[in-house]
């Protein structure tokens, strides 16, 4: 029996949603990289779901999401929050030129999202309650987004084929 | 006829869409005045997300942390021979001590009683197990399985056999989260014991060191120097060792904390008595 006869592809991405953001909020202190790698994977997935599978539920993921990460990462409400809602809100007005974009373009696309949002993450979160902006901190975060999009891309493609 | 209808359902879902939208946007406008604010509400929400969601993560993210650890373990084995040499130097080197210590614990109660002094000994609220830490993302916080049912509140501070590890932040009935001395964002009011200087420290961004942010006086300490809490901010008691002095430089001055913070098993709320 296949996994595919029970769950389809938004579910399991919802599955893996909850389990990157499980992995980012309890880190694990003796291999620090992994708590990197866990971050930059949820953020990409929350942006592939979003541009693949724009749907009304979306709204209330990312809004919820937005709010869990600000929670746990900062104890404070803002800097993802907001950069979730305007994302979902770039989304909305630009979705169907989104959906015309080729492959590749569209996983430069993806890749470079991650790369802002992360940024701005940072950028809020420093004006709005005095994190210090550490650029060695996000360019550990861009690297690491850079080098493990490629096969989470390639993963998450497979995983659309799931009906 | 048929064209017409998906026209007017397709406009219908996007006005409700952006609607919702908008109702969402704010929503987060609404949230984030709340925190500044310090509304209730805002509390509410972080309660929830202690007491529901910290279980819920920490199963889903069980697995991960059992196979890290199994990795540890079995890399600590590799090196169990040569550590068990090491600890034998160490416990009969560490005898003499001991029979030093009692030797000066005795004379030490005899000459309070001789005083009559009253001791400065701090009371425990509770000691609680780590349920989930977050590192170096943002800040650096830990939340514990105690919280308002064992009176544990906000701004208490929390020790671990080592030294100090930090304070609550936020408490909910059932856990509580701390903030820990490594944060870029904390600050504790320090005493260097060799020459009772003053000085408040925090976490560096990297969160393995701690940085001055205030010299009293503009009296540098020296490398080796040990910090103990110097009581002067209500949170922390006097006297609790926080760190040790490995860098001074102009202005500021670099500290390693004596609380190893990748692992934090188990932590005691406390207060002065």
């Amino acid at each position: 029996m296949h996994l595919s006869q029970y769950y389809n592809s938004f579910i399991i991405y919802n599955i893996l949603l909850i389990i990157f953001f499980s992995l980012t909020v309890n880190g694990v202190p003796l291999f620090p990289i992994l708590n990197i790698i866990f971050y930059s994977i949820f953020h990409f997935l929350i942006i592939y779901l979003g541009i693949y599978y724009y749907k009304l539920k979306l709204y209330i993921i990312y809004f919820l999401y937005g709010l869990g990460l600000d929670f746990f990462l900062l104890n404070e409400f803002g800097p993802h929050l907001i950069v979730f809602m305007l994302v979902l809100i770039i989304f909305y007005s630009t979705f169907k030129y989104l959906n015309n974009l080729k492959t590749l373009n569209m996983y430069l696309m993806l890749l470079v999202t991650q790369i802002t949002i992360i940024l701005f993450e940072k950028i809020i979160s420093q004006l709005m309650f005095g994190f210090y902006f550490n650029l060695n901190d996000f360019l550990e975060i861009a690297i690491f987004s850079i080098i493990l999009s490629y096969p989470v891309f390639y993963i998450f493609s497979k995983i659309d084929r799931l009906k | 006829m048929l064209s017409k209808n998906r026209f007017t359902s397709f406009t219908k879902k996007k006005t409700f869409s952006g609607f919702f939208l908008s109702v969402l946007s704010v929503l987060t406008l609404l949230l984030i005045l709340f925190n500044k604010t310090d509304y209730y509400i805002a509390n509410k929400i972080k309660h929830v997300g202690v007491d529901i969601i910290s279980p819920i993560t920490k199963i889903i993210s069980a697995p991960v942390t059992i196979v890290t650890n199994i990795g540890l373990r079995l890399n600590n084995i590799r090196y169990l021979e040569g550590e068990n040499l090491k600890l034998k130097q160490e416990i009969i080197r560490l005898k003499k001590w001991q029979t030093l210590a009692i030797k000066n614990t005795r004379e030490n109660r005899v000459f309070k009683r001789l005083l009559n002094s009253t001791s400065n000994v701090i009371e425990i609220i509770k000691t609680a197990s780590v349920i989930n830490q977050t590192i170096n993302l943002y800040v650096n916080a830990i939340t514990i399985n105690a919280g308002l049912e064992h009176k544990v509140k906000e701004d208490l501070a929390v020790i671990n056999e080592k030294g100090l590890v930090g304070k609550t932040v936020t408490s909910s009935n059932q856990n509580s989260k701390v903030l820990l001395i490594n944060d870029q964002t904390s600050s504790v009011p320090v005493k260097n014991l060799s020459d009772k200087s003053y000085s408040i420290v925090r976490g560096t961004a990297n969160g393995k060191y701690l940085i001055s942010a205030f010299i009293k006086d503009e009296t540098l300490p020296k490398v080796g120097d040990l910090l103990v809490t110097s009581g002067n901010a209500k949170i922390f008691p006097r006297d609790i060792l926080v760190g040790k002095v490995i860098l001074v430089r102009e202005d500021d001055y670099l500290a390693i904390p004596y609380v190893d913070f990748n692992n934090l098993g188990y932590v005691q709320v406390i207060k002065s008595k």
